[in-house]
């Protein structure tokens, strides 16, 4: 069941996670509104995924496709936090470590972008999540662990180039700024 | 050989792509386009959300005889409204009210558990472990964690002991706050090879080249024809 409580995710899902999601299970013979779901959006950030665990029709009465959700067989006594099994979370991890994690107490795997990385490892320390996926790396070895390779693998190389050219430029600034310095004593020597 | 159909939406992908890098050069009139047209898609997007969202969760239930309480919702947020009149612009406090009254209450909720207590607990950790690695890192964990706590605490305490810790703090946060800043500017990169990833793609690459060379050539003749005409 996947639902955003930001704004911009909804089309993304519909366009890019849907289809994915659709490859990848229509191997087993997953079927949408039966095995998995799309409830678009939820407002109000925080207190809207507050919300939906607390109680998903109160705050969604259909789904992304406008198809009611009391006739999807995958909502057939699903309500609230209680009936979930496992939480994804895309993106920043605090609402959900508030909302599902210590009021519901789901296993949570997070996926969130590289600048994040460095925050979360004391949230996996705390056992308050079990999975963390950082960045393109994080995503790559993902692909690589599952044994699907995908466009996370495929930037991999771009990647470490563009890290490559960084760490390169960072010595050579260094290098620079401490022959400055030198040249700099020995002029007023 | 590839058979090539024109494509509008990729088209339009690439020339945007690069409108937005002609700003490496200056705020062109590409860069322009770009961003009015970023921000028109994202309001426009948001809006329909938000009427779609009023329509299927408050509007319907309640045309169905069900959920009256939320007429109460949709006044309050119509009161929102009201910022854009000065006399009636005090209407417009209460709806803000009860949404930041109701963020904050959810939020505070399991914060002390979620970010103080959970946290706090997972500092206590064993000073001797199997593996030495993980004896190292509970070590740094522990001394580092109270050195920084000490770092905010103790901010005016004298003494030569009460100084080395309060340095080792600031370098547990020197050490946080880099590790933070090349993450992001790592995370940049991963933007600008993702971005670089579509416009080389197997069908992007077609549009890139000749776009790239009209606005090259656009830009070039918005720069010198004022000079052209000046010298006139």
């Amino acid at each position: 069941m996947g639902f955003d409580a930001g704004g911009e995710a909804p089309t993304v899902q519909e366009t890019m996670v849907m289809p994915a999601v659709d490859r990848a299970l229509g191997r087993f013979g997953a079927q949408y509104g039966v095995d998995y779901v799309n409830l678009g959006w939820v407002a109000g950030l925080e207190s809207g995924e507050a919300a939906f665990v607390n109680n998903i029709r109160s705050v969604v009465t259909q789904d992304f496709r406008g198809k009611p959700i009391d006739e999807l067989p995958i909502m057939k006594g699903v309500n609230t936090g209680k009936d979930f099994q496992f939480v994804i979370h895309i993106g920043y991890a605090e609402d959900p470590i508030r909302q599902y994690v210590t009021a519901f107490k789901l296993p949570l795997v997070v996926a969130t972008w590289g600048m994040m990385g460095p925050h979360y490892p004391p949230y996996i320390e705390a056992g308050q999540m079990i999975g963390l996926i950082v960045g393109m790396p994080g995503a790559a070895e993902y692909e690589l662990l599952i044994g699907m390779k995908g466009e996370g693998l495929k930037g991999s190389d771009a990647l470490s180039m563009t890290h490559l050219m960084v760490a390169t430029f960072c010595i050579l600034g260094n290098v620079y700024y401490f022959g400055w310095k030198a040249a700099g004593r020995k002029r007023k020597e | 050989m590839m058979k090539m159909e024109f494509n509008f939406a990729l088209l339009t992908g690439v020339f945007l792509s690069l409108a937005c890098y002609t700003y490496v050069y200056k705020e062109s009139g590409f860069w322009t386009i770009a961003e009015h047209t970023f921000v028109g898609l994202s309001v426009g997007y948001g809006l329909v959300l938000a009427i779609q969202n009023i329509y299927t969760t408050a509007l319907i239930p309640i045309s169905a005889g069900a959920n009256y309480p939320l007429i109460g919702s949709l006044i309050l947020g119509f009161m929102l409204f009201s910022q854009y009149s000065k006399k009636y612009m005090w209407m417009s406090r209460w709806g803000m009210a009860v949404l930041i009254g109701i963020g904050t209450g959810v939020a505070m909720r399991t914060v002390i558990q979620a970010q103080i207590t959970e946290q706090l607990l997972a500092t206590f950790l064993p000073l001797v472990a199997k593996d030495p690695l993980q004896t190292l890192n509970n070590i740094l964990i522990v001394v580092m964690v109270c050195a920084t706590l000490f770092y905010f605490t103790f901010t005016r305490g004298k003494g030569k002991i009460a100084g080395q810790v309060r340095l080792l703090g600031r370098y547990t946060l020197m050490a946080t706050l880099g590790a933070t800043f090349g993450a992001t500017v790592l995370t940049r990169m991963t933007l600008f090879t993702g971005v670089w990833t579509f416009l080389w793609g197997p069908e992007a690459r077609f549009y890139l080249i000749p776009v790239g060379i009209a606005m090259m050539i656009i830009l070039a003749l918005y720069e010198k024809l004022p000079r052209i005409s000046s010298k006139k």
